[in-house]
Formats: C-alpha cells, sequence, structure tokens
C-alpha cells in the first residue's frame, strides 16, 4: 500500500516536524563521519556532499514542510494582529457562535419536531380517521361505524386497513405504588397497521387477542419511568385495575398511538363491552387508518364518502349528516406546533445571515485597514497566492474558532431548551443534536468562512500594489465599492433586525390581549383535584355519595370557602359533547358540538360565575333532577339571536358512554343563561355549553372544585381530607398529589407557547440588533478614520463639534431610515406568515411597530454616538498629521 | 572529464535500482551509485537526500533506523512493492527514449 506507507511517513513529518529536523542532521552527521572514514580527507567530504544549508532546505521542500511553515505563518501573524485588536477577533469569534449556535439548536430542534418521522413504518401513510358534519363538527367514529368500513370493497382498495382503537383509564400498581395510566384496547391487526416493532419483547399479534392470560405491550416512556428501564422488564407482571395482566414487549421511543396511552391491551380484555357495539360518536377512542402505496389522501376521501352515505342512510339517527374525514396522524400527534418551529428557525437563518454579514463587513474594514500592509507584501516578493491564503487561513482559522463556539453554543442551548420546551411541545425528551446537525453547522462554517474571507482576499490582491502604496489616507483598496458594500450591508442589518423587532412586538401584542381576556370565573383560589373512583364505585349511587363526602370533606377544611363538583372541569384536558336536539325545529339546526358540563349546585358560587339572565341551579334541582337546564351565553347567541333564551325546550342525549344510558335523550327548559367561561385556554373563544345537575347523570369520574383562601397553602391539607374519606383516591408519594392542581396555574399555562415564542423571537430580535450595532459601529468608526484629515481641516477652520456631530450622523441616519422602512415593510409581510399566533392583533398594529422603531432609533443612534464621540475629541493639528 | 548533468527523476531512479540490493543507507547508496558507473554519475552527496525525500514522500520507499555493523545508529531505505512496479516503469520509459535519442544521433544499432 504505496500511498498508505506515503501518509504515514508525512504523518509522521508533519505532526513532528522538530524530530524531522533531528533525524535529517543525524543523517547528514552520520554521512560525514562515514565519508570522513572513507576518504580521510574532509574539505573534499564537504565538496562531494555539496551546499547543506540549501539541500537540507531542498529536503524539507520535498517534505512538504513549507506548506506547514506557511500556515504556521499565517498563524503567527493572525495571532500577533489578534494580540493588537483583540476586540476585532473576540467579535467576528462571537458573532459566528451566536449565529452558528442558534441556526444549529433550531434547525435540530425543527428536524426533531417536523422532519424525523415518527417511528412507524411509512408515517405519512396513517390517517386518522374522522367523521364530520356540515356544522364543522368532528367526532371519532364508533367501534360498529369502522366494522362497516372494514367490510366495504371501496375502503379496502383505498386502505390497506382501518382499525378502531378503544381508549381507558386504569389504575396501574407495581408493588404499592399505584399510578392512573392511559390504556388502549386495540383489535389484532394494529400493530401490523401501525407499522410499530417492539424495542424489547415483542409486539401483540392476532394470535393474543384469544390469549386467556392477560397480555401487555408498554410504552418506553412509562417504561423508563416506572421501571427504570429494567431490561428483565419482558414477562414481569403488573396490577392493572385489579387485574394481573403479563408485560410481552416495551415499545421503542415516540412510539406512542393513540397518543394518551401507555399500556396497550387487546380488546378483548375491555371492561365495557357493550360500549363497543353503540353506534354514534365514541369519545376517548382512535380510529387508525393506513392508506395503501398510490392512494392519496383525497382518492380515498372518494371511496370514504361513498361508504359514508351508505352508513347516513342505513342508521339515519345515528350516521345522517356524519361524513367520513382523515387527517394524517403526523399532524394530529406534532400539531400545530409547526408553525412555531418554522418561524423560529427562520428567524434563526436571518441571525445567522446577519452574522455573516456582520462577518464579511469585519473583514472588510480590516481588509481596507490593512490595504498598506497587503501591498508592500505583494511589493516586495509575495505572490498573489500567498497573499490569498494568508487572508484565508486567517478568516479560517477565525471562523474555525467561531464554528467551535457555535457548536458548543448549539449543544448547550440543545440541552437547556429540552427541559425548558419539554411543557410547550411534544416529544422533547427525545431531543438531541445529532450528527446531521453538526456537520450542518461545519458546513455553514466553512461557507462563511470561504464567502467572508476569499471574496475580500480577491478584492485586495485585485488592486495594484503600487496603488495602494501611493494612495494617501488610511488604506484604500477599492475603497468606494467596499464601503459602499459595507453600508448596504448595514442597512440590511438593520432591516432584519427591524423584521424581527416588529414579530416580536405583534407577538407581545397577542400576548397582553390575551392575558387580559376575561376568563368569565375568578382563577386565583381555585385548587382542582381529579376524581378517579377504583372499581369500587362503578355503580351510579355509590359514585354519587363518594362526591358528596368528597365535598363535604373539603369544606371541612380550614380556609376552605366552598367546594363544589364538575364532570370536566374547564382548563382541563378533558371535555365532553353531547347531542342537541330543539323542539320544533330540523335536526340540521342542531349540533354535536354542545359541551356537556354535570354540576353541583353551588359550582356557580365556587367559580364565582355571573347569571346574565335566569337562575342557577336550586339545591331542589339538586335532588329531584330533570326538566331544567343552564346554558351559556354562547349556545344563547348561537340558537336564539335576538330573542330570551329561558324557557326554551331542548333535548340533549346522556354523554358518558361508560354508563348503559348513554345516548338517552334528557328534555328540559332552559332556566338560565350564565356568562361564557373560557373553557380551553384564553386565547380561544368559548363554545355552546350545557349544564345540567349532576345528579342528573352521575360521571364515573370527575373533579372536584375547591375555593380556598391560599389555594397552594390548602393543598396538604386537602390531601388529608381526601384521603379520610377514600385512601384509595390518593397513592402515596407525589403520584397521586400530581391530580391536585391550580386553576391559576392551568389558566396561566395556556399561555406558556405564546411566551415562549415572545421570548425567543425577543432573543433572536435583541441578537439581531446587537449585531447590526456592531456593523453600525464599524461603518461609522471607518468613516471618521478615513475623513480624519477632513475633519481636521474643518475643526482648524473653526467647526463646531455639534457641526461635525451632525456630518456623521447624517450618513449613519440614512442607513437608519432605509433599513427601518425596508424592515417595516418586511414585518408586515412576515407578519402574515404568523398570522397564526396573533390574537386579536392585525399586521399593522400602531402600538407594535412604533416601540420597534423607537427601539430600533435609539439602539442604532447610540451606535453611532459612541464612536462619533471619538471623531469630537479630535485633535485638529494631530489629524492633519495624520499619515 | 566533464561530469555530465543527471537528467530530472534520473536520481530517483538510480535510487530505486540501488535499493533493489537490500535495505541501505544514504552513503552506501551514494558510493554504490559512483562506483557502479565509473564515477561518471558524480552526483552531489547532498542532492541524494531530497531525492529520497521525495520518494518517501510517494510511498515508493521506506526508512528505518537500525544498528550498522560499525555498531552506529543509520537510517536504512527499504524499497516497497510499489518503488519496484515504478522502477519497472521507470525502466521501460528510460530504455524508450534512450533509444529513440540513440536513432536521434544515429546511432542506432552501432554499439
Amino acid at each position: 500500500m504505496s500511498w498508505l506507507d506515503a501518509l504515514r511517513h508525512r504523518a509522521r513529518t508533519w505532526l513532528r516536524p522538530r524530530e524531522f529536523e533531528r533525524e535529517i542532521d543525524a543523517e547528514m552527521t552520520h554521512h560525514f563521519e562515514l565519508d570522513g572514514l572513507q576518504q580521510r580527507d574532509k574539505t573534499s567530504a564537504l565538496k562531494r556532499y555539496g551546499n547543506r544549508a540549501y539541500y537540507k532546505e531542498e529536503r524539507r521542500r520535498a517534505a512538504r514542510l513549507h506548506l506547514i511553515d506557511g500556515i504556521t505563518l499565517d498563524t503567527r501573524h493572525l495571532l500577533r494582529s489578534v494580540r493588537r485588536s483583540p476586540t476585532f477577533a473576540a467579535v467576528v469569534i462571537l458573532t459566528l457562535a451566536v449565529g452558528i449556535g442558534l441556526v444549529t439548536a433550531f434547525v435540530s430542534i425543527a428536524d426533531h419536531v417536523l422532519l424525523r418521522s415518527l417511528p412507524f413504518r411509512d408515517a405519512d401513510r396513517l390517517m386518522m380517521m374522522l367523521e364530520v358534519d356540515p356544522h364543522g363538527g368532528l367526532r371519532t367514529p364508533s367501534n360498529p361505524t369502522v366494522a362497516d368500513w372494514q367490510r366495504d370493497p371501496g375502503v379496502a382498495r383505498a386502505f390497506d386497513g382501518v382499525t378502531y382503537v378503544r381508549g381507558d383509564g386504569a389504575q396501574l400498581c407495581v408493588g404499592a405504588d399505584c399510578e392512573n395510566i392511559g390504556v388502549a384496547f386495540f383489535a389484532a391487526e394494529f400493530f401490523s397497521l401501525l407499522g410499530a416493532r417492539a424495542q424489547l419483547g415483542r409486539v401483540l399479534m392476532a394470535d393474543d387477542q384469544k390469549a386467556s392470560a392477560p397480555l401487555a405491550v408498554i410504552s418506553h416512556r412509562l417504561w423508563h419511568r416506572r421501571f427504570g428501564g429494567d431490561p428483565t422488564i419482558v414477562g414481569r407482571t403488573v396490577i392493572v385495575d385489579s387485574a394481573a395482566v403479563a408485560i410481552v414487549g416495551v415499545l421503542p421511543v415516540g412510539a406512542v398511538y393513540p397518543p394518551f396511552a401507555d399500556l396497550w391491551q387487546p380488546i378483548s380484555q375491555y371492561r365495557h363491552p357493550d360500549i363497543l357495539q353503540q353506534r354514534g360518536f365514541h369519545a376517548d377512542s382512535r380510529t387508525l387508518g393506513r392508506l395503501r402505496v398510490g392512494v392519496d389522501s383525497a382518492q380515498a376521501a372518494v371511496f370514504m364518502r361513498t361508504v359514508g352515505a351508505r352508513l347516513a342512510a342505513e342508521y339515519p339517527r345515528e350516521q345522517a349528516d356524519w361524513m367520513p374525514s382523515m387527517i394524517p396522524i403526523q399532524r394530529e400527534l406534532l400539531g400545530n406546533v409547526a408553525t412555531m418551529v418554522w418561524t423560529m428557525s427562520a428567524a434563526a437563518i436571518a441571525v445567522l445571515l446577519l452574522a455573516c454579514a456582520n462577518v464579511a463587513g469585519l473583514l472588510l474594514a480590516r481588509l481596507t485597514s490593512r490595504g498598506r500592509e497587503l501591498a508592500l507584501r505583494s511589493a516586495i516578493g509575495a505572490s498573489r497566492r500567498r497573499v490569498v491564503r494568508q487572508l484565508l487561513t486567517e478568516s479560517l482559522v477565525l471562523s474555525a474558532l467561531g464554528g467551535a463556539a457555535g457548536a458548543t453554543l448549539a449543544v448547550w442551548s440543545v440541552k437547556v431548551s429540552r427541559s425548558f420546551l419539554a411543557q410547550q411541545l411534544p416529544r422533547m425528551d427525545e431531543l438531541s443534536v445529532d450528527w446531521r446537525v453538526l456537520s450542518l453547522a461545519a458546513g455553514a462554517t466553512l461557507l462563511t468562512a470561504l464567502g467572508c474571507g476569499l471574496w475580500p482576499a480577491v478584492l485586495a490582491t485585485r488592486a495594484h500594489g503600487s496603488d495602494a502604496l501611493q494612495a494617501r489616507g488610511i488604506g484604500s483598496i477599492g475603497a468606494p465599492a467596499v464601503s459602499r458594500l459595507r453600508r448596504v450591508l448595514v442597512t440590511m442589518q438593520f432591516a432584519l433586525a427591524h423584521v424581527l423587532l416588529v414579530c416580536a412586538g405583534l407577538l407581545v401584542q397577542s400576548f397582553r390581549r390575551a392575558a387580559d381576556v376575561d376568563i368569565g370565573f375568578d382563577a386565583p383560589g381555585i385548587v382542582t383535584f381529579r376524581i378517579r373512583p377504583t372499581s369500587a364505585y362503578a355503580q351510579p349511587p355509590d359514585a354519587a355519595t363518594l362526591y358528596l363526602r368528597l365535598m363535604d370533606a373539603a369544606k371541612s377544611v380550614p380556609g376552605v370557602v366552598d367546594a363544589a363538583f364538575i364532570n370536566h372541569a374547564p382548563f382541563g384536558s378533558a371535555a365532553i359533547t353531547t347531542t342537541l336536539t330543539i323542539d320544533g325545529r330540523s335536526t340540521l339546526d342542531s349540533s354535536n358540538q354542545i359541551f356537556y358540563r354535570t354540576v353541583s349546585s353551588n359550582y356557580l358560587s365556587t367559580m364565582r360565575m355571573t347569571m346574565r339572565s335566569g337562575h342557577w341551579f336550586t339545591d331542589a334541582d339538586m335532588r329531584t333532577p330533570g326538566g331544567a337546564f343552564v346554558i351559556n351565553e354562547s349556545m344563547a347567541r348561537l340558537y336564539w339571536p335576538g330573542s330570551s333564551a329561558l324557557d326554551q325546550r331542548l333535548t340533549v342525549t346522556r354523554a358518558s358512554q361508560n354508563r348503559k344510558d348513554f345516548g338517552q335523550p334528557l328534555t328540559g327548559s332552559v332556566i338560565g343563561v350564565v356568562a361564557d367561561v373560557h373553557q380551553a385556554s384564553q386565547d380561544a373563544a368559548p363554545a355552546p355549553e350545557v349544564y345540567v345537575p349532576y345528579t342528573l347523570e352521575t360521571w364515573p369520574w370527575g373533579n372536584l372544585i375547591v375555593r380556598a383562601r391560599d389555594g397552594a397553602r390548602s393543598i396538604p391539607a386537602l390531601v388529608r381530607a381526601v384521603r379520610s374519606v377514600e385512601p384509595r383516591l390518593v397513592a402515596e408519594g407525589a403520584v397521586g398529589e400530581k391530580d391536585f392542581s391550580l386553576m391559576q396555574d392551568a389558566v396561566k399555562n395556556t399561555l406558556q407557547p405564546r411566551l415562549l415564542s415572545i421570548k425567543i423571537i425577543a432573543a433572536f430580535a435583541a441578537c439581531a440588533l446587537v449585531l447590526a450595532c456592531i456593523g453600525m459601529s464599524g461603518v461609522v468608526a471607518y468613516n471618521i478614520a478615513q475623513r480624519t484629515r477632513e475633519i481636521g481641516v474643518r475643526k482648524a477652520l473653526g467647526a463646531t463639534s455639534a457641526s461635525i456631530f451632525v456630518l456623521i450622523l447624517r450618513e449613519s441616519s440614512v442607513i437608519i431610515c432605509l433599513g427601518t422602512l425596508s424592515g417595516a415593510i418586511g414585518g408586515w409581510a412576515s407578519a402574515r406568515l404568523i398570522r397564526g399566533m396573533l390574537f386579536n392583533t392585525t399586521p399593522v398594529d400602531v402600538m407594535a411597530y412604533s416601540a420597534s422603531i423607537a427601539i430600533l432609533a435609539v439602539v442604532a443612534l447610540s451606535a453611532t454616538v459612541v464612536p462619533a464621540r471619538r471623531a469630537l475629541k479630535l485633535d485638529p493639528v494631530g489629524a492633519l498629521r495624520t499619515d | 572529464m566533464p561530469k555530465p548533468d543527471l537528467l530530472p527523476g534520473t536520481l530517483e531512479m538510480l535510487v530505486l535500482r540501488t535499493l533493489t540490493l537490500g535495505p541501505l543507507h544514504g552513503y552506501a547508496i551514494a558510493q554504490h551509485i559512483e562506483r557502479l558507473s565509473n564515477d561518471v554519475l558524480r552526483v552531489e552527496h547532498g542532492s541524494l537526500y531530497p531525492a529520497l525525500e521525495r520518494l518517501l514522500g510517494a510511498g515508493l520507499v521506506t526508512a528505518k533506523w537500525k544498528q550498522s555493523p560499525t555498531g552506529r545508529k543509520a537510517r536504512y531505505y527499504t524499497i516497497t512493492r510499489s518503488g519496484r512496479k515504478k522502477l519497472g516503469e521507470e525502466i521501460a520509459a528510460f530504455d524508450t527514449i534512450a533509444l529513440a535519442i540513440a536513432r536521434v544521433l544515429g546511432r542506432a544499432g552501432q554499439s
């Protein structure tokens, strides 16, 4: 292997140049010794050998050591100049580090959230099947409907298969430690359709549906959280809702479908098989479809419409108006995070561009001030190649350092954001910087080096040495062109910074408006507790007694003002809708998007909600329920616009699928209209709601709403109170106490994503502003340096400091104005891109624009003033002597 | 007798040829070349070392410090397999050129 020998030799020489020198010296000595022994004539030995110094240099040249010498020399030059102006190097390295680091961090996050496919085979063909109605209502289809789809030949042509998964909550006990987890009950073909493999053990296949002993697969996150990633987990038995279940496999990281599930069991193990026979809306379920290869969702929708129309005719009560629809599960699992991540990535790329513009500007400025040095070098014999190489080495070394610092910053910021973003973005625990992203950082570094180094280098060497030597003033290689270019670069930087500032301003306005929204109740002081009764309370009367006892126990806690019950609390994660029919109107006029709330009589006073008209439930309504509903303002406005909703008759259906009487109609009249309460977040409009007495339909689980004088401090006493009623409701340790939460936190949390995007965009805007200021200071300082003599003359002729200041200011204000103007236009354009993130704020929000223009102007002026002060202090005599 | 200049690259060829005898140090190579050419090809000894460096860099020879028979440490050069291959090519090329020159000079077939 000749190249291997060669490489080994070269590496040895290059890595240990000292040893190389020692070896060739030793070899020469040896040569002369032998020659002396043979010839006994010293002078002729020298003659025979030839010029020793020459051959030594020749040998070094043959070993290509002169290249290393050159690089060493360039580096030494660089270090010397860095020592002379450390700020320059620091600014270049920092600029690059910020640009490259941020871009790397954000590209890894974007890559992780958006681009890395889910751990399912061909995840882009997996569809979440839904049903839609003409009013825009959405529901998950029922098991019998899915069974009809499965038998339909059209569906079979579009899909490899569709399968129904039933969700449920269950108590998982490992030893004495219990917690509530999400369980998915799946049909035989589920795992093969999903295309997920087990990381450990196996997934459950068709044969396991008939297995007599209960088997289960668990999620990676449950495996880690509860079993510490125990590699011997397969074959272990755990207790799920008092039944022993054997774990046969663990799914890989991120393989979680439906998203609420941590444990998968065959549907034959489902405890309420009667629910599976009901048609209509199946909450807590998912239907998964896998599109055939070559079929897209539009083509599949055509087949689905046919079967949908057929079923609507066959089952008019449950299926009329409901047509099948689908969304990719990628969108279901990743949500609207996409807009946010893309926005952030765009901002990060803008900052990288800014950073590169800055570095280019800095290198250009430095080059012009070094023009004469380079000209001198050329004049005394440095080749063009040599000069370009020197400049290239400089920018390569600088950007290598910047790249290294950037990579460190990226690793660090990904680490920070992993914990920081875990609350806002899905699947953050799996986030890491991978090699692709790191090599991307390296690529960005190299491009920056070549772009910012090569081009100025070529520009510099194009000028004739003599021109530069003769030119007066501080360096003048291509001076007019270069300084025009630098002004353009700085203007661009201000424009970009302004775009980011405008976006940040619009987001801040949106946040302020969202935070100011009246949620319709008084959140501070409210503690919620999620009641998850054990199977001992499966019968409605038992559950009703439990809820009553829990409210009484909570009320007896010192500091507690009141306690109430609701099936699904606002700002909680769950809600249920009911089917509405209004007497004397067609079904077209009704909708399934009415939230169904079962409440106790003191719910209104505990929440401090407001009645708009009529009255709330009395205790008598609780004792003999039926015939009376309270609705919210939105519902009243939607169905009885312009007239009173009071005393209107309506029919809703029982909504708890875990009860035998699910879907039975409940008819009554409206006794009151309550002011709207925000259900999901401050920035989402309230939806129609109907309140029914909780005694009318005893919900199988629910929420205890407690108003205390100091919510957080009353939690320990509330834990004890709940435990005194039913110890099994609150497991020992932190697991059970997680079911207690402060309403105020839940309300605040809904705005967290907004706050986060503001923080990030603001951070980008600040970075951009700092970079633009560095660029501006550089331009101003350079202009002053170039006009030192002119300023000196003016001063000598009696110009005041003010007039000189105006002179300097005039130029930078052109840059600031142009930058601000084009930034405002850019801001307006990008505001349209982030429209989805705006709340009650138009893309031309006056406040956002004036604030960002003010910030920009102040910061830009201060970037001008600092170097300008130097010009004012200039001593006219000294200035005239310059050069 | 004037010493004829060597054609470029010839020295490397001579060194490779010499090394086919076995591992040798620099001085021995110089002596061998002088002796075999009856002192006609008297290269400056110093020029030998840059040539060796070029051969090392091309992977045609390798070098190792070894004890010489006289007890001193000396750097011995060994021809590699690709060195031998290269030598074969060089000799063939040289023969072609030598023959061509001889033809041009009108001396082909005389000697």
